[in-house]
C-alpha cells in the first residue's frame, strides 16, 4: 500500500514528531463502519412529528403546542407520529416518501426516536456544536470526523461535509463535494476524456510510462523538500501534500458506483457518500438541508421542509440497501435545537433549547423511542439503566448521545481523552 | 555566546519601546533610531551620530545624521578606522537593558551602513526593590477578586477571559491601567478607579510579563529569516498574486530592506491588492453572500421599495429591456452588495484611519448602486462599475458597517433575538471578544420562565447579557430587514425588559444620540483598545492563514506553548502600537506583518526549540480565487476547458475551473452556507492539484513554443526544435546548456525558487526532462513512427489562435503545431507538470 510505504518513510526520516494528528492517530485499516449525520439546519420542531403534542390548548393560555389535531396522532410500532397535517397548510403529496404516512410506517421497524434532549442553548452556533460535537465549548470535531479520525483518516474522502457543523480539529481535512461529475475528472487526472468508461477511449496527457516517471519525480521532490525543511509548520503542510496524494486512490470505483446522473439535495449528497463508501475512500459523511429556522409561517414551511427531510433520509436508506450496507452504516439525524411549544405573532416559532434525535442503521435497535417531554415540551428525565421515565434519573444531553456514540464507533482513547466528554454512559442505541 | 547576546539585543531592539532622552555619553536606541552623542573621528572632529535601524536578516544600521558636537559632552566610544569599527561604550533602552556594542561598517558605497559585531549586556531590566511601579500587597488580593476569575490564577487566561501574560494591552503601566479602569470587570468597570487599576496594573506587568522580552529573544532569536529579494518575491504573490515586476526587482537591489519597503508600499497602490483585500476581509464579515453569483438581484431585493423606489432603476419592464439589461442588473447588484467592502477599500486606498469602518458617515456606492440609492450629482471619472465614491443618503445617521444594510441582513434578527447576534458579530469582528465562550458555565437549564427578566435577573443568565444586550439595544434603530426605522417612533417601542442601550458598562448618553446610537456605538469600538487587535486577527489570517494563536490553558500548557504564545502576542501588540500610532492606516499594519520575523521565517537554527515553533511560518495552502490569479498572472490564462474552446468562449459562458467547478471542492466557500476556507488539502484536492498541473502543461507548453520567442513567457532559451540530442543521435552539449538554463528559469518563474546552475534540484528536473525524452524516442521507435505517437495529445496542440482562428489555413499556409517527433515539447511538458504539481506552487 502506498500509505505504508508513506508512513514507513515518515518513520525513518524521524518526522513522526511533525506529523498531522490525523497521521498520528491512523489504524492503518481499511474502513469497515460508517457514519452518516443528517443535519437539519436552523433549528426543527420535534413536536410536529416525532414528539407529538397536538392542538390540546396549554394551561398557562399560551395556546396549543401544534395545530394539528391530538386526534391525528398515531403510532407505527412504538413510534408515534401525527399521522396528518395541520387543516390550514399545502400538506405534502400523499405519495411522497416524505410524508410521515409512508416514512414512519415504513421506516419505523428501524428507528430510534430520542426525545427530551437538553441542548442548554437557543444560539444556533452553539446548538449545531453541541449536537454535533458533544460539547458546547468550542473547538471539539463533529462526530464524523472523529470516527473518520478513530479508522481511516487518511483515506481521499475520509469525511465528506456538504456543510454544517464540520469542524475537525485538524484530526482529518473535511471533502467538500459539489456535483457528482467531478469524480470523473479526479479519479483520472491523467486522463483528457475521463467522463468515457472504457479506458482505452480516455486518451491521456502523457503517455502511462512518461506519467509515472513525473509522479516519482513529483513524490521524490516533495520528499526532498520534507527532508530539508526545518519550520515544523511547513513538515506538516508537505506531508499533508503527500497525504493528500498518496492514500490508495479508489476514486475510480467511486465513480464506476456513481448513478449516471447524481441527483441533487439531499438525495444527491446520499448517492454520493454511499458509493464512497462502498468504494472504500470514506468513513463518514456529513449531509445538511437548511430552511428549519422557522419564526414564521412555521407549520407550512416545516411541513415542506420535514418532506424534503424524510424523503432524503428514505432515499439514503434505499442507496444503503442497494449496496447491502445496512450493517455497516450508522445513520444520525439532528438539528440545532427545538422550537418553542408555542406560537409568536407571525405564526411562527423561536428558538427551545429541548429538541429530538433520530438514529437507524448498523449498531441501533429500533422500532425505540427513549426520553421524553411534558406538555410544555420540558425535557423528561430517564433512568440511565432501565431507559424508562424517571423523575430521578438524568436528563439526556447531546453528551450523553456522543458518549454513546464514541463507544459504538470505537474511538480510541487518545481521541477521548484529548476531546473529552465527562459523562457517563448510557446504552442508549443497543 | 556571541550569538545568542545578539540575539537579546536585536529581539529588544524588535520589541523595546526605548527611551526618547538622550543623556550624556550613553548613546540612546529608539525603536529604529540610534543617537551616539558623540564620537571622536580625526579630521572630523567630535560628532554626534544618528543611525536608521532597520531589520534584514539581522539589524542594520544606516548612518543617517552627522552634526558637530562640543566637547564638553562626553565621549561615547571610539571609531577604530583600521578596523572600521565603532565601539560604543553604553546603549541604553527605556527597560533599563545597557549594552556595549561593537558595530562594523559593512558597505560604504552610497552610504554607510554598520552592523552589529558583538553586543555585551552591561544591566538588565528587572525590576528593582524600590521601583515605584512595583505593585502593593493590596493588588494580589484585588486581582484573586475581581480577575482570576476569567484570567486565571496565573494569568493565563481562561475560556472567558484571555491570558494576560503579553496581552494587548500590556505595551505601559499607564495604557494598561487606563484600559483597566475604563472596561474592567467586563461591564462593571465603575467597580475599580483609576488606583485600583494602576495598583492592579502594576501587579500584571510585574508578575505576568517580566520576562516577556526575554521569551521573545529566546524564541524568536532562533528563527532564520529571508533576505529582502525572496521577501519581496513573497510579498508580491500575497498581495498582487504575481511574481516581482524589474522595477520592484531593482529597487531591492538598490535599496536593499528601504527598497523593499518601498515596493511592499508600491504594492498595495495596485488594483489587485485590493482584490486581495476584499477576500481577506470577506471572510470575515461573508456580506458576498450578496454577491449574484448567490442571486442575480441578491443584495438588490433586500433594499426596501419604500426607502428606495429606484432601486431596480435599470428594468424598464420586460417588453422594454436593453440586451445588456442583465449585465447592467449584475453590476447594480453587485455594488450594493460589496458597498460594506468598499467601504475598506476606500478607506486603506486614501490613507484614511481604519476607525471608520465604524464611524464613517457615508456609503459607498458606483455610478450604478448611486441610481439605486437616488444618489445624485457624485463626480464619477469612469462610470465603470469599479469606480466607487463616498455618498450620504439622506436621513440615514450612518456608522460604517454597523449601519450596513448589507452587513445588518447578513447578521438578521428576530423579535426574541433583539439584536443580540448582531452584537455578538460586533464583539467578534470588531473587538475580539467572543461572548458565545460564557455559554461553557451555562446551567443545565437555560430557558428559565420562572424569574421575571431572566436576562436582568437570574445572575446565570445575566453575566453574559450584561455584555451583550447594551449592544444589542444600540441597535434598535434598525429593524430585521435592516432599514432604518427608529425604535421610538415604532408602535410599541424598544423592549422595556432589557438592558438599556451602553457599551462596557458605559450607558449611553440619550441627548443627541436617541436615532443614531450606532454612531456613539462606532465611536466606542474606535476608541477601544480591543478594535486594532481584532484588525490585526483578520490581517494576520488573510496574510498567514491563521489567526494569532489562543491563551494556552493555564492548567495544561507546556512552557514551549506558552512560549511561543509570549513570542507571538509580544510582536503582535508591538504592530498594533505602531497602526495605531500612524493613526490606524492599515497599510502600516500590513507592512508590518509582512515584515516582522514570523512572515519571514524560512527556517529554524539548529539550536531552537522546535516545540516553540510548531505554527511559525506564513506559508498556507492557496485560495482557489489566489490560485487562480496566480496562473493567470504566470501563462496569460485561467484553468479552463481546452484552449481552443476558452479563446472561442472566452466571453460567454466559459469560466475558470478555480471559480467554479472545483472553487468548493478546493476549499472555497460561498459566504452563504459554506463560510470557512479548508486550509489542508484533502484527497480530492490532492488529484485536482494534479489535474491541474497537467492540464495546464498540456495547454501552455506547446503554445508557448509556438509563439515567437519575444512573446514567451516559459521557453527563453529554448526553441521548439531543441533537442539534446544532434542528428547523429548523439548528446548535443551546447543545447543541454540551453536546456538546463531554462530549467533554473523555470524554477524561478513558476516557483520561486532561486537556484544556482549546478542545483541537485536542477539535477532532478533535467534527470526528468531526459528520461522522458529517452523514453518518448523508444515509444516513436517502437512504433515505426506511427502517428498516433508523434502527434501531440488532441487537447494540447495549437490548432487555433488566441482569436480563435483557425491555424491550419492561414493563406494557404498551415501554422498550427500538432506534432512532436523529437518528444521535446512533450519532455517540457513533464518538466512543467512535474514543477506545476510542487508544494511551492500550490502554497504561498
Amino acid at each position: 500500500m502506498y500509505r505504508r510505504q508513506f508512513l514507513r518513510y515518515l518513520g525513518g526520516s524521524g518526522l513522526g514528531l511533525t506529523l498531522p494528528m490525523s497521521l498520528t492517530y491512523a489504524q492503518d485499516i481499511s474502513p469497515n463502519r460508517f457514519w452518516i449525520t443528517v443535519n437539519a439546519g436552523g433549528g426543527w420542531d420535534p413536536t410536529y412529528f416525532i414528539d407529538p403534542k397536538g392542538d390540546k390548548p396549554r394551561l398557562d393560555g399560551r395556546g396549543p403546542v401544534n395545530k394539528y389535531s391530538t386526534s391525528a396522532i398515531t403510532s407505527a410500532g412504538n413510534i408515534v407520529f401525527p399521522s396528518s397535517y395541520p387543516t390550514d397548510i399545502n400538506p405534502p403529496d400523499a405519495n411522497s416518501a416524505g410524508h410521515f404516512a409512508n416514512f414512519f410506517p415504513k421506516h419505523g421497524p428501524n428507528l430510534l426516536v430520542i426525545n427530551g434532549i437538553d441542548t442548554q442553548t437557543n444560539n444556533h452556533d452553539a446548538g449545531s456544536r453541541f449536537i454535533w460535537s458533544g460539547k458546547i465549548a468550542e473547538g471539539y470535531p463533529s462526530f464524523g470526523a472523529l470516527a473518520a479520525a478513530a479508522s481511516a483518516p487518511s483515506e481521499p474522502l475520509s469525511y465528506i461535509s456538504n456543510g454544517g457543523y464540520d469542524n475537525t480539529a485538524s484530526l482529518v481535512a473535511p471533502a467538500r463535494i459539489g456535483g457528482g461529475e467531478v469524480f470523473q475528472q479526479l479519479a483520472y487526472p491523467n486522463a483528457t476524456r475521463p467522463w468515457e468508461e472504457e479506458e482505452a477511449r480516455r486518451g491521456e496527457y502523457f503517455h502511462p510510462a512518461v506519467y509515472a516517471e513525473i509522479q516519482a519525480a513529483r513524490q521524490a521532490r516533495l520528499q526532498r523538500s520534507m527532508s530539508s525543511t526545518s519550520l515544523p509548520l511547513k513538515q506538516a503542510q508537505l506531508a499533508e501534500v503527500m497525504m493528500a496524494r498518496t492514500g490508495d486512490n479508489n476514486l475510480n470505483r467511486l465513480v464506476k458506483l456513481l448513478p449516471d446522473r447524481v441527483s441533487s439535495g439531499l438525495e444527491g449528497q446520499a448517492e454520493v457518500a454511499i458509493a464512497a463508501f462502498s468504494s472504500g475512500v470514506a468513513v463518514s459523511a456529513n449531509m445538511h438541508m437548511g430552511g428549519f429556522d422557522t419564526h414564521g409561517n412555521h407549520d407550512q414551511n416545516h411541513a415542506n421542509r420535514l418532506t424534503q427531510l424524510l424523503a432524503g433520509i428514505d432515499h439514503l436508506w434505499q442507496q444503503i440497501e442497494m449496496n447491502n450496507l445496512q450493517d455497516r452504516v450508522t445513520v444520525l439525524v439532528g438539528s440545532d435545537f427545538g422550537r418553542t411549544p408555542f406560537y409568536n405573532d407571525g405564526n411562527g416559532k423561536d428558538h427551545w433549547n429541548v429538541t429530538s434525535m433520530m438514529a437507524m442503521g448498523a449498531g441501533v435497535r429500533g422500532n425505540r423511542v427513549i426520553g421524553g417531554t411534558d406538555d410544555h415540551v420540558e425535557a423528561l428525565k430517564i433512568d440511565p439503566v432501565s431507559l424508562g421515565l424517571n423523575p430521578n434519573g438524568i436528563t439526556i444531553t447531546p453528551e450523553h448521545i456522543h458518549v454513546a456514540l464514541r463507544q459504538m464507533a470505537g474511538v480510541n482513547s487518545d481521541l477521548t481523552g484529548r476531546f473529552s466528554i465527562p459523562e457517563t454512559y448510557i446504552n442508549l442505541f443497543g | 555566546m556571541v550569538w545568542r547576546i545578539r540575539a537579546v539585543l536585536t529581539l529588544g531592539l524588535l520589541m523595546g519601546s526605548l527611551i526618547s532622552q538622550v543623556q550624556a555619553q550613553r548613546s540612546t536606541l529608539t525603536s529604529d533610531l540610534l543617537v551616539v552623542p558623540r564620537i571622536d573621528i580625526a579630521e572630523l572632529g567630535a560628532l554626534e551620530l544618528s543611525f536608521r535601524v532597520v531589520f534584514d536578516s539581522e539589524y542594520l544600521l544606516f548612518l543617517e545624521g552627522v552634526t558637530e558636537t562640543t566637547l564638553n559632552t562626553p565621549n561615547s566610544g571610539a571609531f577604530d578606522p583600521q578596523r572600521l569599527t565603532l565601539e560604543l561604550d553604553e546603549v541604553v533602552l527605556e527597560s533599563g537593558e545597557s549594552f556595549s556594542l561593537q558595530l562594523g561598517l559593512v558597505s560604504s558605497d552610497g552610504g554607510y551602513v554598520f552592523r552589529i559585531n558583538e553586543a555585551l549586556p552591561l544591566s538588565t531590566s528587572e525590576p528593582k526593590p524600590s521601583d515605584p511601579l512595583q505593585p502593593s500587597d493590596q493588588a494580589k488580593v484585588v486581582y484573586t477578586a475581581q480577575c482570576s476569575g476569567c484570567h486565571g490564577g496565573n494569568g493565563g487566561g481562561t475560556s472567558v477571559g484571555p491570558a494576560l501574560t503579553a496581552c494587548a494591552n500590556c505595551g505601559s503601566p499607564s495604557g494598561l491601567a487606563q484600559y483597566i479602569a475604563a472596561t474592567m470587570p467586563l461591564g462593571q468597570p465603575g467597580t475599580c478607579d483609576a488606583a485600583c487599576a494602576a495598583d492592579l496594573s502594576a501587579y500584571i506587568l510585574a508578575v505576568f510579563n517580566s520576562t516577556n522580552s526575554q521569551v521573545v529573544s529566546q524564541t524568536v532569536g532562533f528563527l532564520q529569516i529571508m533576505d529582502a529579494n525572496a521577501t519581496l518575491h513573497k510579498a508580491t504573490k500575497q498581495l498582487a498574486s504575481r511574481n516581482p515586476l524589474f522595477d520592484e526587482l531593482q529597487l531591492v537591489s538598490n535599496l536593499g530592506i528601504t527598497g523593499l519597503t518601498l515596493a511592499i508600499n508600491n504594492l498595495m497602490e495596485q488594483p489587485a491588492f485590493y482584490e486581495r483585500l476584499t477576500e481577506i476581509f470577506n471572510d470575515y464579515f461573508l456580506t458576498d453572500k450578496y454577491h449574484s453569483r448567490n442571486g442575480s438581484e441578491a443584495a438588490i431585493s433586500l433594499l426596501s421599495s419604500d426607502d428606495y423606489p429606484n432601486r431596480r432603476w435599470f428594468d424598464p419592464g420586460s417588453s422594454n429591456r436593453p440586451d445588456n439589461y442583465s449585465e447592467i442588473r449584475e453590476k447594480t447588484n453587485n455594488s450594493v452588495a460589496r458597498e460594506p467592502l468598499e467601504l475598506i477599500n476606500y478607506i486603506v486606498k486614501n490613507n484614511r484611519p481604519f476607525t471608520e469602518i465604524v464611524t464613517a458617515d457615508y456609503i459607498m456606492v458606483s455610478p450604478f448602486s448611486a441610481k439605486t440609492y437616488g444618489v445624485e450629482g457624485l463626480p464619477f471619472l469612469s462610470g465603470t462599475a469599479d469606480e466607487f465614491l463616498p455618498a450620504t443618503l439622506e436621513g440615514i445617521p450612518h456608522a460604517g458597517i454597523l449601519t450596513s444594510p448589507m452587513f445588518l441582513n447578513r447578521y438578521p434578527t428576530t423579535s426574541t433575538n433583539r439584536n443580540r447576534g448582531r452584537s455578538r458579530v460586533v464583539f467578534d469582528l470588531l473587538l475580539d471578544t467572543d461572548v458565545l465562550a460564557i455559554e461553557g458555565v451555562r446551567p443545565g437549564n437555560s430557558v428559565d420562565i420562572t424569574t421575571p427578566i431572566p436576562t436582568i435577573n437570574n445572575p446565570e443568565c445575566s453575566k453574559c447579557h450584561t455584555i451583550i444586550d447594551p449592544v444589542a439595544s444600540l441597535f434598535q434603530n434598525w429593524d430585521y430587514k435592516g432599514r432604518y426605522r427608529p425604535a421610538r417612533l415604532s408602535r410599541y417601542g424598544w423592549y422595556a425588559d432589557m438592558e438599556a442601550r451602553g457599551f462596557n458598562g458605559q450607558p449611553m448618553p440619550l441627548a443627541g444620540n436617541v436615532d443614531s446610537s450606532l454612531q456613539w456605538l462606532g465611536a466606542k469600538i474606535a476608541a477601544d483598545p480591543k478594535f486594532p487587535r481584532a484588525i490585526t486577527r483578520i490581517l494576520l489570517n488573510g496574510l498567514t492563514g491563521k489567526e494569532p494563536l489562543s491563551s494556552p490553558d493555564e492548567a495544561t500548557a507546556t512552557q514551549a506553548e506558552m512560549d511561543a504564545f509570549i513570542a507571538e502576542r509580544s510582536i503582535l501588540n508591538a504592530m498594533q502600537a505602531k497602526f495605531v500610532a500612524d493613526n490606524y492606516n492599515l497599510k502600516t499594519l500590513v507592512r508590518e506583518i509582512l515584515m516582522s520575523p514570523y512572515w519571514r521565517a524560512e527556517g529554524l537554527t539548529a539550536d531552537a526549540n522546535s516545540l516553540s515553533h510548531t505554527q511559525t511560518g506564513s506559508s498556507y495552502l492557496l485560495s482557489p480565487e489566489q490560485l487562480d490569479r496566480k496562473i493567470e498572472s504566470l501563462f496569460g490564462f485561467t484553468w479552463r476547458g481546452s484552449l481552443d474552446s476558452y479563446y472561442k468562449d472566452k466571453n460567454n459562458s466559459y469560466t475558470s475551473k478555480l471559480n467554479r467547478t472545483f472553487h468548493q471542492i478546493y476549499g472555497g466557500i460561498d459566504s452563504d452556507s459554506v463560510t470557512t476556507r479548508l486550509k489542508s488539502p484533502n484527497g480530492l484536492m490532492g488529484a485536482m492539484q494534479l489535474r491541474l498541473a497537467n492540464e495546464l502543461a498540456c495547454y501552455a507548453v506547446p503554445r508557448d513554443l509556438w509563439k515567437p520567442q519575444e512573446r514567451r513567457a516559459l521557453f527563453l532559451f529554448v526553441d521548439l526544435d531543441d533537442s539534446p540530442y544532434n542528428e547523429a543521435g548523439n548528446l548535443d552539449e551546447s543545447t543541454l546548456a540551453l536546456i538546463r538554463q531554462n530549467i533554473q528559469y523555470l524554477h524561478a518563474y513558476l516557483l520561486g525558487e532561486f537556484l544556482a546552475l549546478d542545483s541537485p534540484e536542477v539535477d532532478a528536473s533535467q534527470q526528468l526532462f531526459m528520461t522522458v525524452i529517452n523514453r518518448g524516442r523508444q515509444i516513436i521507435l517502437n512504433s515505426g513512427g506511427d502517428w498516433s505517437t508523434v502527434r501531440l495529445p488532441d487537447l494540447c496542440d495549437v490548432t487555433r489562435d488566441f482569436a480563435g482562428n483557425d491555424l491550419r489555413k492561414v493563406e494557404g499556409e498551415d501554422l498550427s503545431l500538432t506534432q512532436d517527433r523529437q518528444y521535446v515539447i512533450r519532455a517540457w511538458m513533464a518538466v512543467v507538470a512535474y514543477l506545476l504539481a510542487d508544494y511551492k506552487f500550490f502554497y504561498n
